[in-house]
């Protein structure tokens, strides 16, 4: 194998070695699933919001019993005597209590929705790495729906939140 | 490689890169079923991608080829299936095409691949069937050019004297 002892004739060795024409069969998969209805993938900063929606709930519970606790702190008989936390609002909310004040107001979260307005690109940047990066700002309105039981009703509460994101540049 | 892109249908790009996708795809999977699978889950993805009539396409390619393998690596179950066939000596499928009057070359090239470090076939690979420059290949394996032609360099010098020793 003498045409490998050197790199130049080593690479053209290796480049008339040709690689396996792919099976008919993945074509065929291929064909099949692009076939398939396509889950919709929003694009650009909708499918970014997706995610930080997505993010967001995870703290959905916390800031509407957030929001809860600063409504029930405007009726201090509800707060008397009740422990703190998420656990003692819904358990407040979901357990009549005949020891409760008539009028106490209780409420629990039921629904949530993030909306994205405004989403603001603010130039390049050089992360903690060295590496370039875009900054971009986004801009949302958090909306809680918090269900009063007993008949009292619903009531949405809206917050803007913003959001930056750090979106890493390739360069090539 | 070369400027001109295939035309509009996945077909055609389908029939340009088909090889080089798979033989790239072989970097990551234990068997023939594998690579396939890797190759048409980023194919699929990167012709459902709204970035592939952009620029560098062929780069995305790849590098999407890379992603869904090194995907397929990290999964448990196919870990363990990997294990499996490894052991029972399975992954025996040939990467080249028998070409008349080689010898056997091409079944000794690919076993000289496979002795090579993952970092050092992945560019080399790219370089001599996927027709990449540094560049495209730096952007498909998120290196600087300068590390895939430094491994594109130790690699083809481990080829050598690989290959060279299969000399009878």
């Amino acid at each position: 194998m003498s045409e490998f002892t050197e790199n130049d004739s080593l690479e053209s060795g290796l480049r008339r070695t040709r690689p396996v024409a792919p099976p008919a069969r993945l074509a065929s998969a291929i064909s099949a699933s692009l076939e398939s209805p396509t889950p919709v993938r929003p694009e650009g900063v909708r499918s970014r919001f997706v995610r930080v929606s997505l993010w967001a709930s995870w703290s959905v519970t916390a800031a509407a019993a957030a929001v809860a606790i600063a409504v029930v702190l405007r009726e201090p008989r509800a707060v008397q005597g009740e422990p703190s936390g998420t656990a003692a609002l819904q358990q407040q909310a979901t357990t009549p209590d005949p020891a409760q004040p008539a009028g106490a107001f209780k409420v629990m979260p039921v629904n949530w929705a993030g909306y994205l307005f405004n989403a603001r690109d603010e130039g390049i940047v050089f992360l903690d790495d060295g590496r370039p990066a875009r900054k971009v700002r986004y801009e949302f309105v958090d909306t809680f729906e918090l269900w009063a039981p007993g008949g009292a009703g619903k009531v949405n509460v809206s917050y803007p939140r913003e959001e930056i994101r750090m979106i890493p540049i390739r360069t090539m | 490689m070369s400027d001109s892109l295939p035309n509009g249908t996945w077909q055609s790009w389908f029939d340009a890169y088909g090889r080089k996708l798979l033989l790239f795809a072989r970097q990551w999977a234990t068997s023939a079923a594998d690579a396939e699978d890797i190759v048409q889950e980023a194919f699929v993805r990167f012709w459902r991608s709204p970035r592939r009539n952009q620029g560098e396409a062929p780069v995305q390619l790849f590098a999407m080829v890379r992603r869904a393998g090194l995907d397929q690596v990290r999964s448990r179950a196919r870990r363990r299936l990997r294990e499996q066939r490894a052991a029972a000596g399975e992954d025996e499928a040939a990467w080249f095409s028998p070409m008349d009057g080689n010898d056997g070359r091409d079944a000794e090239i690919q076993a000289a691949l496979r002795l090579l470090s993952d970092e050092q076939r992945e560019v080399v690979v790219l370089k001599i069937w996927g027709e990449l420059t540094f560049e495209q290949i730096g952007a498909s394996l998120d290196i600087s050019p300068n590390t895939a032609a430094s491994r594109y360099r130790y690699a083809l010098e481990a080829l050598r004297r690989r290959l060279t020793t299969f000399t009878p």
